[in-house]
């Protein structure tokens, strides 16, 4: 006895899932695997072994590698494994190809900050020349980098009137405090406390730093800036008005000094804001407005708005591969940038690629063939689909959003749970989540797609499915064990060592005596008609 | 025919296209040493070497004779591109053997042995120690033999000696195979077919037509008439199902090879694959599946412990064939195969109704099991329009399917149920069964016609077989 195995084309068009192409002697060294958490696993073997293959010519190999991706195959015999061509690899004059499913993307949205304007502006001082240093001469002036203004600025009173010559505070550059560069704004109000007929002292002022980020209403804005007060006491207030001088939001305060301050505020602007925004770092109350102090890396920045893409999808490749979306959270950008590079990224992956498999160690011609259960495909959309019911209504409820799999045996369990039904979750994720779960009582549950890409649920068998004697697996009446057909179940190991006198065993399930392995995983072997234990699964794991 | 030795081109159901005598030199190939191979019929294929005398009659002989030969290295090469029709054979017969045989070339490679500037190349033109190693296969016979399949019911028909003893001491490669609807069938789209000898059964006795109403009712079940159901064991009757008072998973029918035969359920034994006929009511949805064990009347006896099969869903309600996988005849193994272990294996039919309402008026239908024998020759095609189905396996084990409307191939069968090493027919006299059903249904009355065109085999030498 053998097995078959044969191909049909992708279930998208095949939808009844018919295999015409029997592909028995070619595929070589044929492997495949079941799970209890996933069902029919992967599958793989050789379908060219070169140039001295009796079977296939190179020319078929080539046609099979850039044709059969995503195809579905079917191996027979005492047990049925179902699945698709997920990846090849096919070494051609010792350069190894690949062509895979995993990188393919034809349902993408974008997750992205949205920004409007330039959001980081350079509020450094690295100016060049300093052109005056205000004080009573200079009533007001600026200071340029290339991008930025600061300019001195004196509060109150107003530059008006009686007291036109008021003195401004004087602005330096300096060198001795600085977060951004090498050079700090040096601010010196006492210059501005003089003798006043009608006021009470100056209020001696601070500087403004001119932004080129025009004003977006109603928006967010994160304004920072670095300070040292120098003077005991004083303290800096840390405002934004727009290009009409009205303020946008709220006032930050740094102080008391003497200290280093760094201002992170976050303010929205009002509805009337216009042009440029403007920072002010003005000298505040306590002691007194005759404070000394410097700013250092001023910015105003856009606050950016979450925002997602609307999905954008590559139907033909849908058509032929099925849904494969993903959410990709990205960095900050503006809406149509998001757009071009959803576009971009949907272009580049929707379809496989080939690329040369520079980690492939080929030690001849060939060309193997991967594949995967449709249990894979479960992984490939997301769902939000949950809320708190009965584990075995939301396995029914989960597999509604399948596009490949229908549900086949879903065994009632009454326990219940809560599976997220805000955030997306991948569709495996949430059914894995409910199989983890179990049920009542201590009760393991498990589930995978089996034939015809139905999905069974329900318990764990707590009966020996198996037993093990000299290399060989049994049934339990004693008949070898097709190889083809094996389940994941409790082996006995039979050829266990005795005692004597015999161990006494203290145990309340079959796992607990070590004589007992629960195999969660088989994989069967072509060649040697085989089947082999490839893993046993702790709970939860 | 006169003794051969030859590279022949040629491919099943065809003419020679070209021969290359590597015998006598008749072709300038005069063979001085063999190391011949024998396959076993487990194995695929072998390498064997031969050295020849090239003898020409002048130096540029050799030149027409080396190129002759690297032309059937090429073949060979195309010969497994899909699109070629031709292999390269490597044709046989003794001097006195009555018939010739041949095998297919899968690899030919060429090794110089001796070098052209020699002595006796130079002198006369003689080439000595050249060789080539050919990777073959079994050794069949030349010409396929036909046996024609007539008017073979669907519902487990049998075709008693279906073709003259099948000669060879390797099983037959069946090279062609096709089934179509008898006149009055409707058109049959899924057909198992299993072969069956006197290897390990009184051929005569053998059935495996296996008719549930033989067995024991379980739980919530009955035998009913039902003039759709398989007249065999009890008449057109079948067990039904209810599930009133119990709907989860329980037996529903077991059934003893004794109670299939009771006088000769010794020439049960087998390894099977197990179809079901059975259908539901509306709206049940049942899941059934195969248990097996060493029972008597349907309890399981002393230690044995039943054996589960894969679950299928049955939601239909017209007759179907459900694959309820495989089991071996007797239950348990060789260490049990004993008589008492022979006559109380027994099948188990269990069923849960996994979805619609219970009603007392609605059953799960059971009808037989059909016992495809698997340990001789079997296969399962599926698909197509039901006008005729054929697979084709060459040489080379590649298997290719042909759908066939009315007088046009318009398409491909689905092939996942057929193993080009199991598509074979055992040596000797023997039985076909064959389970065939349409789209959606088995109907009783349902027959089919068929061919099979197949290539005795041999290990070594043929003779007059």
């Amino acid at each position: 006895m053998s097995y078959s195995l044969a191909i049909g084309d992708n279930v998208k068009r095949n939808t009844s899932g018919a295999t015409p192409w029997n592909v028995t002697a070619e595929m070589r060294h044929w492997k495949d695997s079941v799970k209890d958490f996933g069902g029919f696993w992967q599958g793989r073997g050789t379908y060219w072994t070169g140039d001295k293959d009796p079977l296939v010519s190179r020319q078929d190999a080539i046609h099979f590698f850039m044709t059969r991706l995503g195809s579905h195959i079917v191996r027979g015999g005492a047990g049925r494994w179902e699945g698709r061509i997920t990846g090849m690899t096919l070494v051609i004059d010792g350069v190894p190809y690949r062509r895979d499913l995993a990188r393919l993307i034809n349902r993408l949205q974008l997750v992205y900050t949205s920004y409007t304007g330039n959001g980081c502006l350079d509020g450094g001082a690295e100016i060049s020349t300093l052109v005056n240093d205000g004080g009573a001469a200079n009533k007001r002036h600026a200071e340029y980098n290339g991008t930025t203004t600061f300019r001195n600025r004196r509060d109150y009173p107003l530059q008006s009137g009686p007291h036109v010559n008021y003195p401004y505070p004087i602005m330096t550059l300096s060198t001795a405090w600085s977060t951004s560069g090498t050079k700090s704004i040096y601010i010196d109000c006492t210059v501005c406390e003089g003798p006043e007929s009608d006021d009470s002292p100056t209020y001696a002022g601070g500087v403004e730093h001119y932004t080129d980020l025009t004003a977006i209403p109603n928006s967010p804005y994160i304004v920072s800036c670095d300070i040292k007060i120098v003077t005991a006491g004083a303290y800096c207030s840390v405002a934004v008005e727009d290009v009409n001088q009205q303020s946008q939001g709220e006032i930050a305060y740094a102080g008391p000094g003497p200290g280093t301050f760094s201002v992170r505020q976050r303010i929205q602007t009002r509805d009337d804001a216009s042009g440029a925004l403007r920072v002010l770092v003005m000298s505040s109350v306590a002691t007194g407005y005759w404070n000394q102090f410097y700013v250092d890396n001023v910015s105003v920045r856009e606050f950016g708005i979450r925002k997602e893409t609307p999905w954008q999808e590559d139907a033909d490749s849908i058509a032929e591969f099925g849904t494969q979306e993903e959410q990709v959270v990205v960095g900050g950008m503006t809406d149509t940038e998001a757009l071009d590079w959803q576009d971009q990224i949907l272009l580049a992956m929707a379809w496989p690629r080939t690329f040369v498999d520079v980690n492939a160690s080929p030690a001849g011609d060939s060309l193997k063939v991967e594949c995967n259960g449709y249990v894979t495909t479960l992984s490939n959309t997301t769902t939000v689909t949950g809320g708190v019911k009965t584990c075995s209504q939301h396995i029914t409820d989960l597999l509604l959003h399948s596009e490949f799999i229908t549900a086949g045996a879903i065994e009632t369990n009454a326990a219940e749970m809560y599976v997220d039904e805000v955030d997306p979750n991948r569709l495996w994720d949430s059914i894995q989540m409910v199989m983890d779960r179990g049920g009542t009582s201590g009760a393991r549950y498990i589930g995978g797609v089996f034939a015809g890409r139905k999905f069974d649920y329900g318990p764990r068998p707590t009966t020996v499915k198996y037993l093990y004697r000299r290399g060989k697996f049994f049934n339990p009446d004693n008949s070898e064990a097709y190889a083809e057909a094996m389940a994941p179940g409790i082996v006995y190991n039979d050829g266990w060592p005795q005692t004597t006198p015999a161990t006494t065993i203290v145990r309340t399930s079959f796992e607990d005596d070590p004589r007992y392995i629960y195999v969660s995983a088989w994989e069967f072997d072509g060649d040697s008609n085989t089947a082999t234990p490839i893993e046993t699964r702790e709970l939860l794991e | 025919m006169a003794e051969t030795l030859a590279l022949v081109r040629t491919a099943d159901f065809q003419g020679d296209v070209s021969s290359l005598s590597i015998l006598d030199g008749a072709d300038y190939l005069n063979l001085s040493d063999h190391t011949p191979a024998i396959i076993s019929e487990d194995d695929e294929s072998a390498i064997e070497t031969m050295e020849f005398l090239v003898n020409g009659l002048s130096d540029d002989d050799l030149g027409t004779i080396m190129q002759a030969i690297a032309q059937k290295v090429r073949e060979v090469r195309w010969s497994k591109q899909r699109a070629e029709r031709y292999q390269i054979w490597l044709r046989d017969q003794l001097a006195a053997e009555t018939n010739g045989r041949q095998a297919v070339v899968k690899g030919l490679l060429l090794e110089s042995g001796g070098f052209p500037h020699s002595f006796s190349v130079r002198q006369d033109h003689k080439w000595r120690g050249f060789q080539i190693a050919a990777e073959r296969g079994h050794w069949e016979s030349i010409a396929a033999l036909t046996s024609t399949l007539g008017d073979i019911s669907g519902v487990g028909g049998i075709a008693d000696n279906y073709t003259a003893a099948v000669p060879g001491d390797i099983a037959a490669r069946i090279a062609s195979f096709y089934f179509a609807p008898h006149v009055g069938s409707g058109a049959i789209t899924d057909c198992w077919f299993g072969f069956k000898t006197g290897r390990n059964v009184t051929l005569a006795n053998w059935t495996g037509l296996w008719e549930l109403e033989l067995g024991t009712a379980g739980t919530d079940t009955g035998v009913a008439t039902d003039a759709t159901a398989s007249p065999g064991g009890g008449g057109n009757t079948k067990m039904r199902c209810n599930f009133a008072t119990v709907a989860t998973m329980a037996t529903r029918a077991s059934l003893s090879a004794y109670q299939i035969d009771n006088a000769n359920f010794a020439d049960l034994r087998g390894m099977y694959q197990i179809v079901a006929r059975l259908k539901v009511d509306s709206p049940y949805v049942c899941r059934v599946r195969l248990g097996y064990d060493i029972a008597n009347a349907g309890a399981p006896t002393g230690a044995s412990a039943t054996v589960y099969n894969d679950q299928v869903t049955v939601s239909g309600t017209s007759w179907y064939y459900y694959d309820l996988g495989r089991v071996t005849l007797p239950i348990g193994g060789p260490a049990t195969a004993s008589y008492n272990a022979m006559r109380n294996s027994t099948l188990h039919l269990q069923a849960e109704l996994y979805s619609g309402t219970q009603n007392a008026a609605k059953y799960l239908h059971g009808d037989c099991f059909v016992a495809i024998p698997v340990d001789e020759g079997w296969g399962h095609l599926s698909g197509g329009s039901g006008v005729r189905g054929q697979v084709l396996v060459d040489a080379l084990g590649r298997v290719e399917s042909f759908d066939y409307t009315a007088a046009l191939i318009t398409g491909a069968l689905d092939t996942s149920g057929l193993s080009p090493r199991d598509c074979v027919l055992p040596v000797g006299a023997g039985k076909i069964i064959v389970a065939a059903q349409r789209t959606t249904s088995s109907v009783l009355a349902d027959a089919i016609d068929g061919e099979i065109k197949f290539f005795p085999r041999w290990a070594l030498i043929r003779g007059a077989s």
